[in-house]
């Protein structure tokens, strides 16, 4: 293999670099006009009035929109239809828009949402998951008891479990919000065209799904909506489902005015108003016989769903498929909850529903080692998933299970047997400690995806040798485009610099579903290979003409044809312009359906995913056990995703995800007050600077996945997921205090001492 | 952001006079925290009168036993001083602590002083100098003693026709300072609590002390009980229980979203504690 596994430059590195890539709010359409929205000042009210009449004096506003004046549908499409656009009559969280104030310039756009007064009757409302539990109003959503959904797997028989474990115990946790902190806020712009469709540009991580949005709102249909996809700063699960929202705001008045209609938003917005990663309280029994066999777990667990069920549904099926962790145990009896509030509807966000569980699940395994005298990586050994084992969800696992290599490679990577002692023989203000966790994660959408488990890409190759490449899945800052061209290039056998991947429009592939889950590389890299197969069949052929050897012995490798390890004299470019003399077909398309998953709603059993990565991290820390102020030392993360296609790339994912796990495990905390987020700024939501990044050692674990394009699986997810625990067990393994909430801020530690 | 007039005066003087003649008028100077508050609508001034050309205000210089600092110094220029570090080291603790390589580049101590945080750095060591500001206006110039200065968060005694021209304080040569800072994270963090103290020690007696304490208070808070324990006694003598006593006297601090009351309370205590272990070890 030439280019894969190879660590080649990103393609778009240097137009980062030097400033020329172009977001959505580097774009201007001639006559464009800027919106801006009139937001809910409270959790919950009554729309009594909306009197309009002094922002649309106001010199420069060009219109003021309204649910009535939504032409298709008002309502956001993701798994439910519950979501409005624009709130009519009621509206359900502090922030839900109510009006689109269109103007000449945004600052003026602005001024005009200042003049819109709301005349409202404050409704109860219900903001935290214990009063929703509690009902303490009832009936604040679209389904019975504020439940938006709830899931259960039934595995065995738990009681039994737990009657023949030696040891078993229960705790709570709860885990806070986390802002993706995307660079780039959320921006599109919708265009009008003469013949009545609309083109809407925009950053974002699901073209498919702002195109359904789009046809909605607008009312034409999927034909006349055509998405592309602009240079995207950073997404994390934040650009799944909201830019449908934001596409709604631009496309509204654009069809209504006629004109191109830019919807940026600032930051405070896009912290107050757009998805989360939902706040959960996790009760969590385990049991295990005295040689430390996971013998039975029970869990039940609820999210923070907010006012509106988005993808709340399938981030916890996520939740809920991984929360008994990567082990092997017959008895397991979970329940999971999403409940509603008058908050801001939650999301996605990279790890989707897991990171929440996994705290807690690897807090009792730190726990649980300790009452049974075990090291935590004994105990782990003794439990985790290898080839031949079933999951929680009973999967009989036959093939790339690379946890246990992970386990020791990332135990070796933090000196784990010279640095774990015990912290009753620590002293001093100043401790240091050691922490683990290690946890599976399914690729792609797993047997809730329903039929958006495709995906497709199209290739064009031209007369010159040069590459077209089209995908359905976005760039966003994680590289795919670049492992995208390496595939392209391994499979035609061209180079990777002859290869373009084109900017996503959804008038060129078929919908090939959201860019999550870690999908992309086996979803669409199957796809290119897909449709490169059919390139390289007219390939191989045109080369055996114009060399005379047999086709089976003929290479394509980089630009150059090769038979039996020799180089012939004619390049990948003689070959192609032959096959253009020739009239052969160097365009196709590819597609790629899913390996396939199964479940059963009953039992909560069944293959969730078609495969899994595996993950160990582990944590060294210091912290002052005078002021709790913990410095994180060196964070270590053995990932196994199958094949890296480019492992320099993948290690940058590893690194900004373990970062991103560190600042939701110690640092990263949203403060509300009624309802309203206070610290909607960077200023005040506190993400890691490069001055608190520790050394971050990835490692990469190869264990091929036989489906995968060249044996790879997924990563982009993995390295945030089970950064908390291990600093919050390490934390523990410096000072003794156990953390069961995050983020493990200094003020929380002081008061566990405390206790 | 709301439009406004952009003023730039000639020198001093002339700021002084469009100062009186325009109303709802700002003054500019590094603009990290004006102009943040203007995006985000909190000051919507019509003018904003940028002084940061003004180079009469960036100087540092001795005036006899006195040192004086140009409010449009930075924290930068504070930083790179030998006046600064061999009169008032403890000032340079702060500086070096505030925000990154970009706001100490930009940010002033004049801004730092008049834009009067509760959790402004400058602020805990200016005090226990027993700084002097010396404001500007059309009708003259007026000195002010700091501790007189703020009145509450935001809020001081300066005029909006006044410019802050200068601070002066004695040199503390022979002193020995501590500034000790508590942050969420390592850079770009605005103070949970800070603690500044400025001691002549005499063979293990405290001689002076000053101390002063940042963000647990709606002001910067004078350590009047602490350093009355403190005073004149062995620092080996003096328990941890008598500190925190004293200390917790000294400030009322809040819960808000970077700390919580009981948090501040039990830390600024370490903190001095910890500055105490210091000067034993000198
Ligand atoms: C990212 C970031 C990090 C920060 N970190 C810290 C930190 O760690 N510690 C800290 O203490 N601060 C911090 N700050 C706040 C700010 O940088 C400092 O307070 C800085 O010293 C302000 O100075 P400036 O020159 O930028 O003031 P400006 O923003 O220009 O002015 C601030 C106020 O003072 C007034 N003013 C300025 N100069 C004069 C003058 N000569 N006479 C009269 N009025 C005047 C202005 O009208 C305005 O009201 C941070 C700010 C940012 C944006």
């Amino acid at each position: 293999m030439s280019f894969i596994g190879k660590s080649i430059q990103r393609i778009d590195a240097v137009s980062k670099v030097n400033g020329s890539a172009k977001f959505i709010d580097d774009y201007y359409f001639d006559s464009m006009l800027y919106a801006r929205i009139f937001r809910a000042p409270v959790p919950r009210g009554r729309i009594k009035n909306l009197d309009l009449s002094a922002a649309e004096k106001l010199a420069g506003i060009k219109g003021i929109f309204t649910a009535k004046d939504i032409p298709g549908a008002n309502i956001v499409p993701v798994v439910e239809k519950d979501q409005p656009l624009l709130a009519d009559e009621v509206f359900n969280f502090a922030g839900e828009a109510i009006a689109i104030v269109v103007a000449d310039d945004p600052d003026i756009a602005e001024e005009g949402v200042s003049l819109i007064k709301l005349d409202y009757e404050e409704l109860p409302s219900i903001l935290t998951i214990e009063d929703s539990i509690n009902k303490t109003v009832p009936d604040i959503c679209s389904k019975p008891d504020n439940i938006f959904s709830h899931y259960k797997i039934r595995k065995g028989d738990f009681e039994k479990g737990f009657k023949s474990s030696d040891i078993s115990f229960e705790e709570e946790y709860k885990t806070g919000y986390q802002e993706h902190a995307y660079l780039e806020t959320q921006g599109m712009i919708a265009v009008p065209n003469p013949e009545k469709t609309i083109t809407v540009y925009g950053s974002m991580q699901c073209p498919f799904y702002v195109q359904e949005g789009v046809s909605e709102i607008t009312g034409y249909p999927l034909s006349d909506v055509r998405i592309i996809h602009t240079t995207t700063g950073g997404a994390f699960g934040g650009k799944e489902d909201v830019p449908s929202i934001i596409a709604g705001f631009a496309s509204v008045p654009a069809v209504i005015l006629n004109k191109p209609v830019k919807m940026v938003f600032d930051r405070a917005e896009d912290i107050m108003t757009t998805s989360k990663r939902h706040p959960a309280w996790i009760k969590f029994k385990t049991g295990f016989s005295k040689a430390g066999k996971l013998l039975a777990i029970k869990v039940e667990f609820y999210f923070n769903a907010g006012a509106y069920s988005t993808l709340t549904p399938i981030v916890l099926w996520r939740g809920l498929v991984h929360a008994m962790g990567p082990y092997a145990c017959d008895n397991i009896h979970i329940d999971a909850y999403a409940v509603a509030t008058n908050t801001v509807p939650c999301g996605a966000f990279r790890g989707f529903g897991t990171p929440q569980v996994i705290f807690a699940c690897e807090t009792q395994m730190d726990i649980a080692a300790e009452k049974l005298n075990l090291s935590p990586i004994d105990l782990r050994q003794i439990n985790i998933l290898k080839v031949g084992d079933s999951t929680g969800t009973s999967h009989d696992l036959d093939e790339s299970v690379g946890l246990e290599k992970s386990l020791h490679l990332a135990a070796d990577g933090i000196d784990w047997k010279n640095k774990f002692i015990p912290p009753s023989e620590k002293t001093g203000r100043k401790r240091r400690g050691v922490g683990i966790s290690t946890l599976f994660y399914g690729v792609g959408l797993g047997a809730k995806g329903g039929m958006l488990r495709r995906a497709g890409a199209f290739i064009q190759v031209y007369r010159d040798g040069s590459v077209n490449v089209a995908v359905g899945t976005t760039e966003m800052g994680q590289g795919s485009n670049t492992v995208f061209a390496q595939l392209t290039a391994e499979a035609l056998g061209c180079s990777p610099d002859n290869v373009t991947i084109l900017p996503i429009d959804t008038s060129r592939v078929p919908d090939s579903g959201p860019t999550v889950a870690s999908r992309s590389t086996v979803m669409t890299g199957n796809a290119i290979r897909n449709a490169a197969d059919q390139i390289k069949h007219y390939l191989l052929l045109g080369a055996s003409e114009l060399s005379g050897k047999p086709e089976e012995a003929i290479e394509l490798i980089d630009g150059r044809v090769l038979t039996a390890g020799n180089e012939l004299k004619i390049s990948f470019i003689d070959v192609v312009e032959h096959c253009f003399n020739q009239r052969y077909h160097l365009t196709s398309q590819g597609w790629f359906k899913a390996p396939s998953t199964s479940w059963d709603d009953d039992t909560g059993l069944g293959n969730a995913y078609f495969i899994y990565s595996f993950v160990t991290n582990t944590a060294e820390v210091e912290v002052d056990i005078e002021t709790g102020e913990v410095e994180v030392l060196n964070l270590v993360s053995a990932e196994d995703f199958g094949q890296p296609i480019n492992p320099k790339m993948a290690e940058g994912q590893i690194e900004g995800g373990v970062i991103q796990g560190m600042g939701y495990g110690i640092m990263e905390n949203l403060y509300s007050e009624k309802g309203i987020f206070i610290n909607p700024g960077f200023s005040t939501y506190l993400i890691p600077t490069t001055m608190d990044v520790p050394l971050v050692k990835p490692i990469i674990v190869n264990e091929g996945y036989s489906k995968g394009p060249y044996k790879a699986k997924g990563l982009g997810e993995c390295p945030l997921m089970g950064v908390a625990p291990a600093i919050t067990n390490a934390i523990y393994n410096a000072t003794g205090i156990r953390v069961r909430e995050i983020p493990a801020l200094p003020e929380l530690i002081i008061k566990q001492k405390k206790e | 952001m709301k439009k406004f007039k952009y003023i730039r005066p000639n020198n001093l003087k002339d700021a002084c006079s469009i100062l009186k003649r325009e109303n709802d008028i700002k003054i500019l100077a590094g603009g990290t925290d004006l102009l943040v508050q203007i995006k985000d609508r909190m000051k919507t001034p019509e003018n904003l009168l940028d002084i940061t050309y003004l180079s009469e205000l960036r100087v540092i210089r001795n005036n006899s036993n006195y040192l004086e600092i140009g409010a449009l110094s930075t924290h930068q220029d504070i930083i790179d001083s030998d006046l600064v570090s061999n009169n008032a080291g403890i000032l340079q603790q702060a500086c070096i602590q505030i925000g990154s390589p970009q706001i100490r580049n930009r940010g002033t101590i004049g801004g730092n002083i008049i834009n009067a945080s509760p959790a402004a750095d400058t602020l805990p060591p200016l005090f226990t100098l027993e700084s002097e500001l010396i404001l500007i206006s059309e009708s003259g110039e007026r000195t002010v003693k700091i501790k007189d200065f703020f009145q509450g968060p935001g809020r001081s005694i300066i005029e909006p026709n006044e410019i802050l021209k200068s601070i002066r304080f004695k040199k503390h040569s022979n002193w020995l300072g501590h500034f000790k800072k508590l942050a969420s994270r390592k850079a770009l963090a605005i103070s949970k609590l800070s603690v500044a103290g400025l001691f002549l020690v005499n063979n293990g007696t405290i001689d002076q002390a000053r101390i002063a304490f940042g963000a647990v208070g709606p002001t910067i808070l004078i350590g009047k009980d602490t350093v009355a324990l403190i005073l004149n006694k062995k620092i080996s003598s003096i328990s941890e229980k008598e500190i925190s006593d004293a200390v917790i006297k000294d400030i009322s601090p809040i819960s808000d979203l970077r700390s919580t009351q009981e948090y501040r309370k039990a830390i600024t205590t370490i903190l001095v504690q910890r500055i105490l272990q210091n000067l034993m070890k000198a």
